[in-house]
């Protein structure tokens, strides 16, 4: 998958969550706004909280995942040096995800 | 913030409207109007306005990334290579945010931005010649295999342009304070590394913009997630000004070819100037609205 399509799709998966999340809260009335951490994703807030929460957190991942992309694109066309680069790039990213649950 | 409103909902879309098209025009993630605008503003907390900024961040940079990577302009190797040390920076700063008080944050950001300005500012009066070659109307920018160089298509002048990228040690330091600074304040960082890129590494603005962009959203990712862990994303809010963004990053995509690199410049400085005295005041104890 080309990174643009990749990204594409990501932003799209994810702006449909947050448009669907909004609207649904829009629908309930007023309300405060509350916090959902990352652990309780499916169990802070309200369901529309959760539901766009779903979405930031897809909007999340999909600069990673166009990480990766490059990753496997360059590994294919025989440009090891910045395949590793991209590999290295996302250990530190997972790094920072085990950091923040520590 | 006090409950949500249909009102409070346009105003947060708004906000990421105006920010997300300047910030896709100047390849910042547009945090450095967000942050200040939530905290000031709508009374948000600082932190809760960083986690919301370092979303809106990465919107800006999908949405520009899809049109920009496709166009050729941005050199992805380039944005890999400084994002190693920027990921690090990243992280850093997003656990440092979560230990030191707002003033310092907001005095650290007022430092910042007033840097910024001025950077940008003597960047705008020392535009480059670079030669422009003839090309296809439907030819697009490359990357060269292996190597840190390239070519991108200058609408405004017309041509191709070649490029190579120079002092790799410039960047990864200005690329590593940038992390720091964006996991901390929830800014992109591309106001840092925009300049260090044109400036002290002699890539063109247009494609050290482009980078910039695709770069901020991998940045902000590596902290956003400390945040999302630590109970700072408040979705609601991130809503609707995620959705203003996506709409004011394709608009500025869609706008950047026929934009001058010169004028993009001051008019970001300008900003940089205001919201660098509106956070120093904040710092020191004088606030305004909520």
């Amino acid at each position: 998958m080309r990174i643009q399509t990749l990204l594409r799709v990501g932003l799209g998966l994810a702006t449909t969550l947050i448009v669907v999340g909004t609207g649904i809260a829009l629908g309930e009335g007023e309300r405060v706004p509350v916090p959902v951490r990352l652990a309780g994703l499916w169990r802070d807030g309200s369901i529309p909280d959760r539901v766009a929460a779903t979405g930031i957190l897809i909007l999340a991942l999909t600069p990673v995942a166009g990480v990766v992309t490059l990753i496997w694109s360059w590994w294919r066309e025989g440009d090891r040096r910045f395949a590793l680069v991209g590999i290295v790039v996302v250990a530190v990213l997972a790094v920072g995800v085990l950091l923040g649950h520590a | 913030m006090n409950a949500l409103t249909l009102s409070t909902l346009l105003a947060l879309a708004g906000l990421g409207l105006g920010a997300g098209w300047l910030g896709a025009l100047v390849g910042i993630g547009g945090g450095v109007i967000i942050v200040p605008a939530l905290v000031l503003g709508f009374g948000l907390d600082f932190q809760v306005a960083v986690a919301a900024s370092l979303v809106a961040v990465i919107a800006t940079s999908t949405t520009a990334g899809s049109v920009y990577v496709g166009r050729g302009i941005a050199n992805m190797r380039l944005a890999l290579t400084l994002e190693v040390a920027t990921t690090v920076g990243a992280i850093a700063g997003g656990l440092a945010a979560a230990v030191l008080a707002e003033d310092v944050l907001a005095g650290i950001f007022a430092v910042v931005m007033a840097a910024t300005a001025v950077l940008m500012l003597r960047g705008a009066q020392r535009p480059r010649d670079r030669t422009v070659e003839t090309v296809p109307e439907d030819a697009t920018g490359w990357e060269e295999p292996g190597t840190l160089a390239g070519a991108y298509i200058d609408d405004v002048r017309g041509g191709l342009v070649r490029y190579r990228v120079e002092h790799l040690p410039v960047g990864w330091s200005v690329s590593l304070l940038a992390g720091g600074v964006s996991g901390m304040l929830g800014v992109g960082g591309g106001f840092l590394k925009v300049p260090a890129m044109n400036l002290g590494m002699d890539v063109p603005v247009k494609v050290a913009a482009a980078t910039s962009n695709f770069m901020i959203g991998v940045t902000a990712a590596a902290s956003v997630f400390i945040y999302f862990a630590r109970g700072f994303v408040e979705p609601l809010v991130v809503a609707p000004l995620t959705l203003g963004v996506i709409v004011g990053s394709w608009l500025g995509t869609h706008s950047s070819g026929r934009a001058r690199p010169e004028i993009l410049k001051r008019v970001m400085a300008l900003i940089l100037a205001v919201v660098a005295i509106q956070m120093g005041l904040r710092a020191v104890g004088v606030t305004f609205g909520g």
